[in-house]
């Protein structure tokens, strides 16, 4: 009986066979845990236990060239409601009506929206002033939750705001400078992992790690905030005088190239930003660096620098103006003067004075397609400007090599028509005419501060385009354009400038576009001015709409920089 | 004898190793509860530490909030907009017009420009310590009426 009892029965086999087995798969499921896929088990485990975040970098700040800011990020906050902590409806109530009223929500609404909120937290607003958050911070309503935000702040308002542009919720620039300038402006983020608590909340002396994010530089732009906003009001007021469609001033310092003012309207206020606003789009762009437009006769002081350069003319060399020039072999109009005047026997000087179409057509076939196209790129317009900015076009030039060019186009071209380039392309070769010669390539940034330290943007000069000689010689002329011609409406009392107005006309159309180019103070150029005024009501012409705002910006732009240079020179000079 | 002598000493050896054992579970006892006790009081120390971080965190965040609070402050209270009206609740205004005068009179240079008397230093006279140069013949064409 008990030799039966050890018997090794098949029932025993079995349970062993069965029991080798579980024990076999447990210890090969272990070795596959534990040890095969250690990394992935082990990984897994620190996700649980370790939360992730993203910390922002501050973003710069934008100053302006004397170091005021005009735009600067200031802490922020976005409030999250935990709608668990809100069943409770007394709770929910006392929190609702502590937050709502800081917030501009009903509490009624949020009770509803925040438990309608199935999953997480519900984002009941975003980037709230700090001031709301350092009161919800003393408050402390139940379940809500401030997560530390920044958002841009502009000091001087709307100013400059095509210029500057502006940033996404995400914090990245989308327009102006902002896009431009966003991996100097908007620094590094950092990813921060630390160990925390079954309540979300981060444990004393847990594990943890990451990098401190890297703050964002501080850029100082060329722009000055006095001249920007004389600038902008005064072509705000001047459109709204004019009925006018809007319109472009630009104001350079010819030796360096640095862009002082610069606005075009229609354009978007920063205070007023909405991106959701589809209409809105079309504003953002600085029209004066992406727009082109037609110069018209301010083109004639190019084609004028063309001809004195190649020595073909001189300020008296003479024509005969008959009040019209033949295209040949076009068949089409002759080309007539702007006022269909004929003066007979006329001076260079004198073609500039009067604008006559005749002698800029006269003086383009002197110079020859080939050269005057020369001198075209040689001013930079086949090219873009290279400022800086985002969405610089090249100019539109049809040459002699295009199969669609044709001779009426050299004629048209030296007076400024059939021909487009931005403003700052125009403002830019109007400042290689009065600074002796030399293109300078534009620039808004002059300087960014970051964390490795300064870089400064120093002047570049793309290339010598005329003679020192011929671009002392323009000076000359372009003064006696303005102050040789006794009713000339840009003439500024007391200080000798020099400029050249432009009427772009259209065909079929009566819209224009009214320009003046001018400079001053002819004894030492301080600054080159652009004003354009697209499609005025009250007259169409250059002189008589975008010359007289000249007349007025001229003295006050000047008495700013003398002034600014007299500070520094008392400064200096001081015992 | 030897076996006898094991026999009778059993017992008091077994007491004595008793009493020995006694104070040695009691001072074992007594640093389990003293490293326990630590081990409490460092636990302690760590949360009480802990909530520390988060409020000094939190005040961290307040101050810095306020910080730009106050830049934000300071650059809009500088800004061109508010200056002006400023000036115009202290009742300045902007110049209707501005009249140029024309001069005629040379601007003064630099170098021609002369201080009053009084300012100027005293002149002395000058001490020239190099030796005379001029040979007899100079000294002589000096002696002329016409020189």
């Amino acid at each position: 009986m008990a030799r039966e009892n050890r018997r090794f029965t098949w029932r025993l086999a079995l349970l062993m066979l069965v029991l080798a087995l579980s024990t076999g798969g447990i210890v090969v499921r272990l070795v596959q845990v534990q040890i095969l896929d250690h990394e992935y088990y082990a990984q897994k485990a620190e996700e649980e236990h370790l939360h992730r975040t993203v910390a922002r970098a501050p973003r710069g700040a934008i100053l302006d060239r004397n170091g005021f800011p005009l735009a600067t990020t200031v802490a922020a906050f976005d409030i999250y409601i935990d709608p668990r902590t809100w069943t409770d409806a007394s709770t929910a109530r006392a929190a609702a009506d502590t937050l709502g009223p800081l917030i501009n929500r009903e509490p009624d609404d949020l009770i509803a929206a925040a438990l309608q909120y199935a999953e997480g937290d519900y984002l009941a607003a975003r980037s709230v002033s700090a001031q709301v958050g350092l009161e919800l911070f003393e408050l402390a309503p139940t379940g809500v939750r401030l997560v530390e935000t920044s958002k841009r702040s502009y000091p001087e308002g709307d100013l400059a705001s095509t210029v500057l542009g502006f940033i996404g919720r995400d914090q990245v620039g989308l327009a102006g400078v902002e896009a431009a300038y966003d991996l100097e402006l908007g620094g590094q983020s950092a990813e921060i992992y630390f160990e925390r608590d079954g309540l979300g909340n981060p444990i004393p002396f847990g594990k943890g790690y990451g990098e401190e994010p890297v703050p964002g530089g501080d850029i100082r732009l060329t722009i000055d905030r006095y001249l920007q906003r004389l600038v902008e009001e005064k072509l705000h007021d001047e459109i709204e005088r004019h009925e006018a469609e809007g319109g472009t001033i630009v104001i350079m310092e010819p030796k360096t190239g640095q862009v002082l003012a610069m606005t075009s309207q229609p354009s978007f206020r920063l205070s007023q930003l909405d991106l959701a606003d589809e209409e809105q789009a079309d504003l953002y762009r600085p029209r004066a660096v992406t727009d082109v437009y037609s110069p018209g006769s301010v083109m004639k002081t190019l084609t004028m620098a063309a001809g004195l350069d190649l020595g073909l003319v001189t300020p008296g060399t003479t024509y005969f103006d008959s009040g019209q020039a033949e295209v040949p072999g076009e068949g089409g109009e002759p080309i007539e003067n702007w006022d269909f005047s004929a003066h007979g026997t006329t001076t260079m000087t004198e073609l500039l004075q009067y604008s006559l179409n005749t002698g800029a057509v006269w003086l383009a076939r002197l110079i020859g397609a080939e050269s005057f196209y020369e001198y075209v790129e040689k001013f930079g317009f086949m090219d873009s400007t290279r400022s800086g900015l985002g969405g610089e076009p090249e100019g539109i030039v049809r040459t002699y090599k295009d199969d669609d060019w044709y001779p009426v186009d050299l004629a048209t071209n030296s007076f400024g028509q059939g021909i487009s380039v931005t403003p700052l392309h125009m403002v830019t070769a109007l400042s290689a005419l009065v600074n002796g010669g030399l293109l300078m390539q534009p620039y808004v940034v002059s300087e960014v501060v970051d964390e490795s330290g300064r870089r400064t943007y120093e002047p570049v000069v793309v290339r010598r385009v005329i003679s020192e000689e011929t671009s002392s010689t323009m000076v000359q002329m372009m003064n006696a354009v303005v102050d040789g011609v006794p009713t000339h409406g840009a003439q500024v009392p007391g200080l000798s400038v020099g400029g050249k107005t432009g009427t772009t006309t259209f065909e079929n159309s009566s819209r224009t576009i009214a320009s003046f180019a001018g400079f001053a103070p002819v004894e030492d150029p301080q600054f080159v001015i652009l004003i354009t005024i697209d499609w005025p009501k009250t007259d169409s012409l250059g002189g008589a709409v975008a010359a007289p705002i000249f007349r007025d910006l001229a003295p006050k732009i000047i008495a700013y920089l003398g002034a600014q240079d007299g500070d520094i020179a008392l400064v200096e000079r001081a015992p | 004898m030897a076996i006898l002598d094991r026999t009778l000493a059993t017992p008091a050896s077994k007491a004595k190793s008793q009493l020995r054992l006694v104070p040695i579970l009691v001072l074992a006892c007594g640093a389990i509860a003293v490293i326990g006790l630590l081990r409490i009081v460092q636990t302690s120390q760590a949360t009480t530490a802990g909530f520390a971080m988060t409020a000094l965190q939190q005040e961290k965040l307040e101050l810095e909030t306020s910080v730009t609070q106050l830049e934000a402050e300071v650059a809009t209270l500088s800004s061109i907009e508010r200056i002006e009206r400023e000036a115009t609740r202290l009742g300045l205004e902007a110049p209707a017009g501005v009249s140029y005068l024309e001069v005629g009179a040379i601007w003064p240079g630099e170098t021609s420009q002369v201080l009053p008397a009084r300012f100027a230093p005293k002149e002395e006279d000058q001490v020239d310590g190099s030796p005379d140069n001029s040979g007899w013949w100079q000294d002589l064409l000096k002696q002329l009426p016409f020189y």
